[in-house]
């Protein structure tokens, strides 16, 4: 009886060690390939090659928010409080909290034998072991005036990149001692994750002029706030009604479907303003009639949309103006867009962002070309006999189901 | 004292019933979490379109590996399991041993412990060995869970590129989740062994007024909502023990520091042994 029991122990004791060595090598088979994870750094003393761009560090500089938009006007616009996303939320406090500005100028060169553009939105910057930041495309293109860059073999190019520090994402301790993180940019990913450590950050302190710029630019003018609340998400607006963001009231003023596209003339809509989304010219013919690409005739369109803006506060506005136009069963146009701008806009060219002045009241037409696409069911080709929308603000494509009625997140605006 | 009263404890069917349960969730959290998240729709540690890419020879930024450490039931919030596993930690603890004492005052086998040893002696092996089941019961799940899920996702350091959870800079403990990630996880253990511990002795404290075994076992349970509750109308809702506990509570991290999550439990925990043994001295009535 008790040799069985004995028996009996051992061969649990036997069973655990079998399942234990069994346990430990799935789980060392599953783990094998953890090296691939480990982050490689270089310093940014030489030159380094990534996926046939070799990039090069030619300046790194912790700036003073302050000091950064005295030495860069440009981007001024990125830091006022009035007609920014701030304002609209009453909040001051956090456009202050950006109290840093980590820049680096990174020069590329094409040293592959293809075309290779320039993934700079992917260069995120890390500082220490915990915080990450991706850089700020809106700032990005004020201060390089690029929007998408490729190299040609052996060309090369430099591009400012702005990192924005902002206290509320740093725990306190180490935002106080910013210039002493272990700051690096990842160039490239998963399996070969290669980070330049930037080793030779170089604070820049503003002064007095720059400071000046920078408090006129944040602080909050409570006379200005706007009045109209944004059009909330959710939401199929009908025709005549009116999409408000950032206190800049929009309504459709008139539209144009054309399908014969070489006899259209284009010296109707007056004055094209280059800015930058693909130049109309390009696509003019001598006499003026206009001729997108990628046409194939009497199976395109334009739709030219004329909306109509009013800035109903008293500073200037800035606002996205890029809706799409989408047909009845929710499918959009995604070809290109061009924009006519009317006087009492501003607008930099590769930027975002559109502004109007103080109680600004113009109009902007923006043209969508449409293709019809031969491969699909005829029945799901644009048609012009049934509604058009505008769509405004960000949604899940998913859940939006225009025939039943439901907007999903989107914010529709029907022009037809 | 405290070696007998521990056989009674491992002997008990409540014992049982947590470890069944801990299997349970585990068990379901392996197959909700890696085969049917994993394998089934993403693919693999790689999901399938960045396995794509990374065959074509490109390094893409934001391509990362499914990681154990935002792979198993504490750490990951793909699957309702994290929820439900921090809502069963009350009745996870109080299985194992947390009505003994109502039954040893119900069975008159208290009459006879006190007649025997010192009151004192054994009300204190009956908090710690309560106290030490609920927290043992309590991490079980967590710790199997892990253990599990390690057969099929690697152990890599989580990476802020590709994070799948919500860990930034200025949150408690950021810095180890991304650097030793088995210190942060390893602190929310200990941080759930003392909840466990705490709600496990919540069921002998209320057995001086409870009349009903069922009451008894439900009332850690019953503690644990409530006070999700009053905290939320309060708006101190970062306070509530399910929250401070999960580590994958964002709102927390924020705005309640690791320190003063330990100070909280270890409060509470006080609390309840004061109250267990104080009354427990000087009670003359048993039932």
């Amino acid at each position: 009886m008790k040799q069985k029991k004995r028996r009996k122990n051992y061969l649990i004791i036997l069973g655990i060690l079998v399942l234990t060595a069994v346990y430990g090598v799935r789980v060392a088979y599953v783990n094998q390939d953890n090296d691939k994870t480990k982050i490689h750094y270089v310093t940014d003393d030489a030159p380094v090659e990534v996926q046939g761009l070799e990039i090069t560090i030619e300046e790194e500089k912790l700036y003073e928010t302050a000091a950064f938009v005295g030495e860069f006007p440009s981007v001024r616009r990125n830091f006022q409080y009035q007609g920014s996303f701030f304002e609209q939320h009453q909040d001051e406090e956090g456009l202050r909290a950006i109290e840093y500005i980590l820049y680096v100028k990174m020069r590329f060169k094409n040293v592959s034998d293809e075309l290779q553009p320039i993934p700079y939105n992917d260069y995120h910057i890390y500082g220490g072991v915990s915080y990450n930041n991706g850089v700020n495309p809106f700032l990005l293109g004020d201060l390089n005036q690029v929007s998408g860059v490729s190299l040609k073999p052996g060309s090369s190019y430099f591009i400012m990149m702005a990192y924005e520090m902002n206290r509320l994402s740093f725990h306190p301790d180490r935002y106080q001692k910013l210039l002493e993180q272990d700051f690096s940019i990842i160039v490239s990913g998963y399996p070969d994750i290669c980070h330049i450590r930037l080793s030779h950050l170089e604070p820049v302190k503003a002064d007095r002029e720059a400071r000046d710029i920078y408090e006129n630019l944040v602080s909050a003018d409570k006379s200005k706030a706007p009045v109209l609340p944004n059009t909330r998400q959710g939401i199929i607006m009908d025709i005549g009604e009116t999409y408000v963001t950032n206190g800049v009231m929009m309504t459709v003023e008139d539209y144009d479907i054309v399908d014969n596209l070489n006899d259209y003339d284009y010296k109707k809509l007056g004055a094209a303003e280059d800015d930058g989304i693909p130049d109309i010219t390009h696509y003019t013919r001598k006499d003026g009639s206009v001729k997108p690409r990628r046409l194939e005739k009497g199976k395109g369109y334009f739709v030219f949309v004329t909306l109509r803006c009013q800035n109903t506060t008293e500073a200037a506005r800035g606002f996205s103006l890029s809706p799409y136009l989408y047909n009845y069963t929710g499918k959009a146009s995604l070809e290109d867009r061009y924009v006519w701008l009317g006087e009492q806009f501003q607008h930099e060219k590769y930027s975002a962002t559109y502004m109007m002045e103080a109680h600004g009241d113009d109009t902007v037409t923006v043209a969508y070309h449409i293709t019809a696409d031969p491969s699909l069911p005829k029945k799901l080709w644009w048609d012009f006999d049934k509604p058009l929308y505008l769509s405004f603000g960000i949604m899940d494509p998913g859940k939006v189901d225009l025939p039943k009625g439901n907007p999903g997140t989107g914010i529709f605006l029907r022009i037809k | 004292m405290f070696r007998f009263e521990g056989k009674r404890c491992v002997r008990s069917w409540g014992v049982k019933g947590a470890v069944l349960l801990a299997v349970l969730l585990a068990g379901g959290h392996f197959l909700g979490y890696c085969v049917w998240f994993l394998v089934r729709e993403q693919g693999g540690i790689i999901s399938r379109e960045d396995r794509e890419i990374l065959e074509q020879g490109a390094a893409y930024i934001g391509i990362y590996p499914a990681t154990l450490y935002e792979g198993f039931i504490g750490g990951e919030g793909y699957t309702f399991f994290n929820q439900l596993y921090y809502y069963m930690i009350p009745i996870l603890a109080v299985l194992p041993y947390g009505a003994s004492f109502f039954q040893d005052e119900d069975s008159g086998y208290l009459k006879y412990i006190y007649s025997m040893k010192k009151k004192s002696r054994y009300l204190l092996a009956k908090y710690a060995v309560t106290f030490l089941s609920g927290a043992v019961a309590a991490a079980l799940p967590y710790a199997l869970s892990f253990a599990v899920n390690a057969l099929y996702v690697p152990a890599v350091i989580p990476n802020e590129m590709a994070q799948h959870t919500n860990v930034i800079d200025v949150m408690s403990m950021s810095e180890f989740y991304y650097s030793r990630p088995w210190i942060y996880f390893g602190v929310y253990m200990a941080a759930i062994m003392l909840c466990g511990g705490l709600l496990a002795s919540l069921a002998l404290c209320i057995t001086y007024v409870a009349k009903n075994f069922f009451f008894v076992l439900c009332f850690p349970f019953l503690f644990y909502i409530s006070i999700d509750y009053i905290l939320m109308e309060l708006g101190a809702d970062q306070y509530s023990l399910s929250r401070i506990i999960n580590p994958m509570n964002g709102y927390v991290k924020l705005h309640v520091p690791i320190q003063h999550v330990f100070l909280e439990l270890l409060l509470l925990g006080s609390i309840s042994f004061l109250v267990f043994i104080a009354v427990g001295i000087r009670r003359e009535r048993v039932l």
